[in-house]
């Protein structure tokens, strides 16, 4: 097992380092100049290349990169271009309202797709099996920032609850307000997300169902409960926790949408304008935070995956 | 006796009204967040809607009305031969740091700002000030400028976001992030991504004002946003860049203000001059032609916007109504494209570059599209969207373009028109000569016919297609008083705004 989480820790260390470079290159091919872009179009050519030299961004793309990396290994995302600040400070700030945002959403999508799954499967054809089917296929199809949007307007501006439209100035430094600023765009992530989970849920229990196992352990004369709750579950559940991993980094990428319509200053409003921006350190360390969750998430569900089923083995 | 009685219940009053008027705070949504917020460091017209008379002063400004009134200066005195201008200092004025205002600080700034070594200075636009041939201050409150050349634009220059003052002892670096000046409203915090705070200045010189306790000003791109934001309560003004359709909405609800200002935006759709197809008139005439500005200003803009035919906005002193100098033409269109050699076999094709980011100019832009294809085979246009970084660079700074639009906020900017390295490429020495008469012409008068035909020459030119004035709109709660509305400031000054309570 030790053996088995080395070598998968060393697998995700060359994976970050991979998305380091692509990044870079990237960056190095999409036009425009975070210089040009901070002085506004009323600047001169020389004013330009002023700031450059300031920024260090005259220099050749190879040493740019090996000073971030080098930086990077002893713990330094450097400075931002656009905001002159620390890097770490400003992403750790974001994660703060991103983090919260994603987890509360993939337990709510939890907490519906499940229990509404198990009962589609269990009643598969039935009207309920055809309510949750229409209906996450309407949360799948509809996109967020439109939900978004039509929340705001039902929510607050219809029914007149007392949620901010968007995240309040000041913060976390006002946390009932900052909460209530969360759980619309909670509800909208939550929901797509509980759309895409409750199909799965129904499909991998259904395929469970349908296994000979159940059909022996039904045949034993058990319990239709200790059936579902003792056999069919624990392995039904291993696509759902797979697919709960992904979700959580998908969800930390579909916070970009969802923070721009509710005008929340979280991890995916900084990565687009650190790209907008052309803020070469920002979107390096963005990217690097959003991929070193994305990796350890995929660690996680590897290691919980070997807990769950015996079959899987560490070699 | 009697007549003292009177005097003191007025005062009462007065006093009464002036209780009721202030206090409590002000949320204004704008649309981009800058990356500094001192506009000697910085180009970029949100920062001055933020620090400008609200943070930073300078010895003049211009008000809503787009005059150019007094700020740190009480009056000045301009010497008949236009060479040197005396400016009297408003005494007992003190910048947010504590430090006071004087000559000594004008005169640093103005040496700062016009020393050509931009590197050392950090100044932006040593170019705006070359006509300086020195700052002095008799007294800590008089200031001397003498000119090389008399300079028609030196007040309008001295209003600039670039003049604006901040103490002489301050560092730069600190400038950036907190900018110190003289205004009703102390520059609290920045947070970034989300907004910026402004906080009532207790020791501004004007008694009583400002009226608010604070302001934010909260950056919020998208219009849907904006309008949610605003129906739902933590917003009390979007400030500009009102969606017309958002307009629409708010307009029939009574909680709410629609204003549609004068500002001094032109939507210009601007070709590339150096090179063909742009580099003969027929073709631009021919543009210019099938260009329905009536029906863009009321199919993408619901009818919010001035048409205009040159590069000034009615607001602006000196404009001259070319608003029907090329009047819509489609069938003249065709026969100017024909002789410049173009048919249904060898048509005229071009790409029409559109930033992302700005929500009029990109409308604006695709409905021109639409109308321009209408014109038959003989012409075939591309869209092309981008983010606005790449348009900085393709467009703006590489003239790697055919045909792009984009709003040119300022005011009085016809000058760039002047300038033959200006995005644009515009190269005619007759324009020069005009706009340099404009500026050493001995009185107004004289100047204003000098820019007079320079809005014509460009207008005969079809040296862009000027759409239209954009407009500012934008929506307040019904309940707030004195909104400036109209954008002929460079600022969005808030100290004479007040909550009817």
């Amino acid at each position: 097992m030790f053996a088995y989480i080395l070598r998968r820790l060393a697998f995700a260390a060359v994976t970050l380092w991979l998305a380091t470079l692509l990044v870079f290159g990237a960056l190095l091919l999409i036009p425009g100049n975070p210089a040009q872009a901070i002085l506004g179009i009323d600047a001169t050519p020389a004013d330009v290349a002023a700031l450059e030299h300031r920024l260090g961004l005259d220099k050749p793309p190879l040493e740019r990169y090996l000073n971030w990396l080098g930086g990077v290994l002893r713990g330094d995302l450097g400075q931002s271009i656009r905001y002159e600040t620390s890097i770490s400070g400003l992403i750790a700030a974001r994660l703060g309202i991103t983090l919260p945002i994603v987890i509360a959403a993939l337990l709510l999508a939890t907490l519906i797709a499940v229990p509404l799954g198990i009962l589609a499967a269990r009643r598969a054809g039935s009207w309920a099996d055809l309510a949750v089917s229409a209906g996450s296929l309407l949360g799948v199809v509809l996109p967020s920032f439109w939900v978004g949007l039509m929340f705001i307007y039902v929510f607050i501006v219809w029914l007149k609850l007392p949620l901010p439209s968007s995240f309040p100035i000041g913060g976390w430094r006002e946390p009932a307000k900052a909460m209530a600023a969360l759980v619309l765009p909670v509800l909208t992530v939550g929901l797509a997300s509980a759309s895409l989970l409750v199909r799965l849920v129904r499909g991998s229990v259904l395929e469970v169902l349908h296994q000979d196992y159940v059909r022996t352990a039904r045949s034993k004369g058990l319990s239709e409960r200790v059936v579902l709750y003792k056999h069919a579950l624990r392995n039904a559940a291993l696509p759902v926790v797979t697919v709960l991993g992904l979700e959580f980094a998908s969800l930390l990428i579909a916070t970009v949408v969802v923070e721009t319509v509710f005008g929340i200053p979280g991890l995916g409003s900084l990565s687009l304008l650190a790209i907008s921006a052309r803020d070469y350190p920002l979107v390096q360390g963005v990217v690097l935070t959003m991929a070193s969750f994305i990796v350890l998430l995929n660690l996680i569900v590897d290691l919980l995956y070997a807990l769950l089923d015996p079959r899987v083995s560490y070699a | 006796m009697c007549r003292r009685w009177l005097f003191v219940g007025l005062l009462a009053l007065l006093g009464l009204a002036w209780a009721q008027n202030r206090g409590g705070t002000l949320t204004i949504a704008i649309q981009t967040e800058p990356a500094a917020w001192d506009p000697t460091q910085v180009a970029g017209a949100d920062i001055s809607r933020v620090v400008y008379d609200n943070v930073l002063q300078g010895l003049v400004k211009r008000n809503a009305k787009g005059e150019i009134v007094p700020a740190l200066a009480e009056r000045w005195t301009v010497s008949n031969s236009g060479l040197t201008y005396t400016f009297n200092l408003r005494r007992g004025v003190k910048f947010h740091d504590g430090s006071d205002f004087t000559a000594a600080d004008v005169v640093a700034k103005f040496n700062r700002a016009r020393n050509p070594d931009t590197k050392a200075s950090g100044h932006l636009r040593p170019d705006l000030y070359k006509d300086i041939s020195a700052v002095t201050a008799p007294n800590p409150y008089t200031v001397v400028f003498t000119l090389r050349q008399p300079n028609n634009d030196f007040l309008f220059t001295l209003s600039r976001p670039e003049s604006l003052i901040t103490p002489s002892g301050a560092k730069l670096e600190d400038l950036r992030a907190k900018p110190i000046g003289t205004g009703p409203f102390r520059f609290a915090a920045w947070e970034r991504g989300v907004a910026v705070r402004l906080e009532r200045n207790p020791n501004y010189y004007i008694p009583n004002l400002p009226y608010l306790d604070g302001v934010n000003f909260r950056f919020l791109g998208d219009g849907d946003a904006q309008l949610a934001g605003l129906r739902a309560g933590d917003l009390d003004v979007i400030a500009y860049s009102l969606l017309p359709e958002n307009a629409q909405v708010l307009s029939r609800d009574n909680r709410f203000k629609v204003f549609s200002g004068s500002g001094t935006a032109e939507a210009v759709a601007g070709f590339n001059h150096s090179r063909p197809p742009f580099n003969d008139v027929r073709v631009r005439r021919a543009i210019t032609l099938a260009t329905n500005k009536d029906e863009l200003i009321q199919g993408a803009m619901l009818g919010y916007g001035t048409k205009i035919g040159s590069m000034r906005s009615p607001g602006e002193a000196c404009y001259v109504d070319l608003s029907n100098f090329n009047p819509y033409n489609p069938e003249e269109a065709r026969k100017l494209l024909a002789e410049a050699g173009f048919t249904a076999q060898n048509p005229l094709k071009f790409t029409y570059t559109l930033a992302a980011e700005f929500p009029y100019e990109r409308r604006i832009g695709e409905a021109m599209v639409a109308q321009l294809n209408k014109l038959g085979p003989m012409l075939q246009v591309n869209i092309q969207v981008v983010d606005f970084n790449t348009w900085i660079q393709r467009v703006f700074t590489n003239a790697d373009y055919a045909m792009t639009i984009i709003g040119h906020v300022e005011a009085n900017d016809i000058g760039n028109w002047a300038n033959p390295k200006y995005y644009w490429r515009y190269n005619n020495p007759r324009f020069q000569q005009l706009f340099t008469a404009y500026l050493r012409a001995p009185n107004m008068q004289k100047a204003c016919e000098n820019l007079a035909a320079a809005q014509r020459l460009l207008a005969e030119d079809a040296a862009a297609v000027f759409t239209m004035s954009l407009p500012a709109l934008g929506a307040y709660r019904a309940n707030l008083q004195n909104w400036p509305g109209s954008s002929l400031s460079p600022g969005i000054a808030v100290a004479e705004v007040w909550w009817q309570k």
